[in-house]
């Protein structure tokens, strides 16, 4: 089955692209997220296109042919030593070893940026058809997880190659909003770095390319810095480890701090998890046997629970 | 192209008068380029009510249907008119110099009388362009894709277009506003909106590609190709270039349990060993049937000492020969002592293993 583009009429300037983390998703799914952000626009969601990047299908070709399990398991271990937890650790690592995968392909990585890239233009090319001039519509992103790898991966690429016509200063597509909620990017970045040599095409990984993390961003032959970017947000919560934090301790290594960054990180203590054996417990549940973890409303990665707890703040950058 | 030259005729002519007063200074300089402000905006009052565009109650929309009328001359009068108003001589004189000299590569009847949707193209700049230069842009790669379209034209464009988005919003928008500005960059948004439904359509081809290579119709791999052909994407041709287009090339090492043969009249399996590589085909056309294959494959065949299905062939006394896939029919030919012409079909029995 090939590959689909959502495809809308904007009724106003202004689109949200959902750009999910590990999962089966297919269209239809997150049908919850989406009512808690029409929730959150509130008045505007009238006025709001929301596409969704249904990524897994290509993901789904690349886990059928090549199976690097084991190549997962050491990328795992590498994060295990780097968390030096004996009562989390593993748990941890378990549970964000996922993540990881896309660092061993080359091809999957490569994939899943064009299918996201074809969303973003299609989305920028609907606006335009609806009348809205690319230099004037308000796009955003809520990536989650693993989603947010493939949005830093993706932006970065189109900041850099004008064939995807989506340069900001030579194609005028800027962001106004991209927001990462529990961003695995410098967990990533720091488990790849460690990986070293076994990481393939890594001239073109740009979650470890440069010295540090960066707004993508375009410079104009006059010289003049245009990012790609106007508000790039990280929201991840204390107790979330894919976000960087290990049972309330932040772990410089795996926090995503980008510089120009909006930071949030939430106390979790309404989950009520007070030990670490409850969060590695919580964490384990969620994992299944070669399939997508399931991530409940109790679980400190759920990506509901950080756009309920973020609404006001997400209506005020999205919707005004 | 009448239309859209009439459209923007107001700024011709004032371009022509500011330019002819180029050597002049003090007010002299400056007049000139006030009554061009005025009169662009005039002109555009005047032409909103007669541009064949969709005017909303509080914003210029844009009409993609302008994406087959414009026309080349309708960017380049965009961009000089920009220019001027821009007042880039005096002000971004850098600027200014980079866009006439586009401009005038440009300015030749073959090329501005062709429509922007014939002439949009995806770029095709691969590398870095966060330093790029005019003169980088424009050696870029990209063929003649349209009569009359000589071979640096289509860079030209690309480099004027990009001057355009990059310096004109930002300096009109303070002189003019909004909404006169998107209305003067129209061409700009048709070409763009051109070249990103070009972009699109490479986008989905590339994925198109990848799902030949590895969606559900792909061969599968078993464990050693797995890690030989992990290890290949260090190598061009099984690695995505650097624009994300997969590479064709991919390692076969497998063990075929059983190819078939005829020997005196009665069948007989083989168990075959294959080294090679699998090459796949992405001629749209192909892949859909025996005759087009969506892959070819090719490579060395190692047999046993005996005929047996279900052998080792690394048992000794082994036989070499070649491999040939045609897609998932494979023909093999061994040597040594009991030469063997055999067949079989691309399949895996058990899965990750043969």
């Amino acid at each position: 089955m090939s590959f689909e583009l959502q495809s809308h009429q904007w009724p106003a300037r202004r689109a949200v692209l959902l750009v999910h983390g590990i999962g089966n998703a297919k269209p239809g799914d997150y049908t919850a997220l989406v009512a808690d952000v029409n929730t959150m626009l509130g008045a505007e969601a009238a006025n709001t296109v929301i596409y969704q990047l249904w990524y897994d299908q290509v993901n789904d070709w690349f886990a059928a042919k090549t199976d690097l399990a084991h190549l997962i398991t050491v990328a795992v271990k590498a994060l295990a030593t780097r968390i030096d937890d004996s009562e989390i650790g593993e748990a941890i690592a378990e549970s964000a070893g996922d993540v990881l995968w896309p660092v061993l392909s080359a091809n999957a990585r490569a994939a899943a940026r064009e299918a996201f890239l074809a969303q973003v233009k299609q989305m920028v090319q609907d606006g335009v058809a609806s009348g809205v001039a690319a230099r004037r519509q308000k796009l955003s992103i809520i990536c989650h997880s693993l989603g947010c790898f493939h949005t830093y991966e993706a932006l970065h690429h189109a900041a850099l190659f004008a064939s995807h016509t989506l340069q900001p200063a030579t194609h005028e597509v800027v962001f106004d909003n991209v927001i990462f909620m529990a961003s695995p990017v410098q967990l990533i970045r720091t488990v790849a770095g460690e990986m070293g040599n076994l990481v393939p095409n890594k001239r073109w990984l740009y979650t470890v390319k440069d010295d540090k993390l960066s707004i993508p961003s375009e410079t104009t032959l006059s010289g003049t810095v245009v990012p790609s970017v106007r508000r790039w947000v990280s929201i991840t919560g204390d107790l979330d480890p894919v976000g960087g934090h290990f049972f309330k301790k932040k772990a410089p290594w795996a926090y995503m701090d980008v510089a120009g960054q909006e930071s949030r990180v939430d106390d979790q203590a309404a989950l009520n998890i007070t030990s670490k054996a409850q969060l590695a417990q919580v964490l384990k549940a969620s994992l299944r046997d070669r399939q997508p973890p399931v991530i409940a409303a109790s679980n400190p990665h759920s990506w509901e629970n950080y756009v309920r707890g973020h609404a006001a703040e997400l209506n005020q950058w999205i919707a005004t | 192209m009448d239309r859209d030259m009439s459209r923007a005729s107001g700024g011709i002519r004032a371009v022509q008068v500011a330019h002819g007063r180029g050597g002049a200074s003090g007010w002299s300089r400056r007049l000139p380029s006030l009554l061009l402000r005025a009169t662009f905006a005039g002109c555009l009052a005047a032409g909103l009510a007669l541009a064949p565009i969709a005017v909303g109650a509080q914003q210029a929309r844009f009409d993609t249907s302008l994406v087959r009328t414009f026309t080349v001359a309708a960017l380049v009068t965009a961009a000089r008119t920009g220019d001027s108003l821009a007042g880039f001589r005096a002000s971004n004189p850098a600027t200014h110099q980079r866009l006439q000299g586009v401009i005038s590569r440009l300015d030749r009847p073959e090329v501005m009388r062709l429509p922007l949707a014939l002439v949009a193209r995806p770029e095709r700049v691969t590398g870095s362009t966060r330093q790029a230069r005019v003169a980088f842009v424009a050696r870029a790669e990209r063929p003649a894709n349209a009569p009359g379209l000589a071979e640096y034209d289509g860079p030209a464009l690309d480099t004027l277009a990009m001057l355009m988005a990059q310096e004109l919003p930002r300096a009109l928008e303070p002189l003019v506003g909004e909404d006169s500005t998107d209305r003067l960059l129209e061409p700009l948004e048709a070409f763009n909106f051109a070249r990103r439904g070009a972009s699109i359509a490479m986008s989905l081809e590339k994925l198109r590609r990848y799902e030949r290579k590895y969606g559900p119709g792909s061969p599968r791999l078993n464990g050693v190709e797995v890690l030989l052909n992990y290890g290949a994407q260090w190598l061009p041709g099984f690695r995505p270039n650097v624009e994300g287009w997969p590479g064709a090339l991919e390692v076969v090492a497998s063990y075929v349990p059983m190819y078939l043969t005829v020997v005196d009249g009665n069948g007989r399996a083989i168990a075959v060993a294959e080294l090679g590589l699998r090459r796949y085909l992405w001629n749209k056309d192909f892949g859909n049937s025996l005759l087009k294959p969506a892959y070819l494959s090719l490579g060395l065949a190692v047999a046993g000492e005996r005929d047996a299905a279900l052998a080792s062939p690394l048992s000794g006394g082994q036989r070499f020969g070649a491999f040939f896939g045609w897609g998932e029919a494979k023909i093999a030919w061994i040597g040594g002592s009991e030469k063997r012409l055999m067949f079989t079909r691309q399949m895996q029995l058990v899965p990750w293993v043969f």
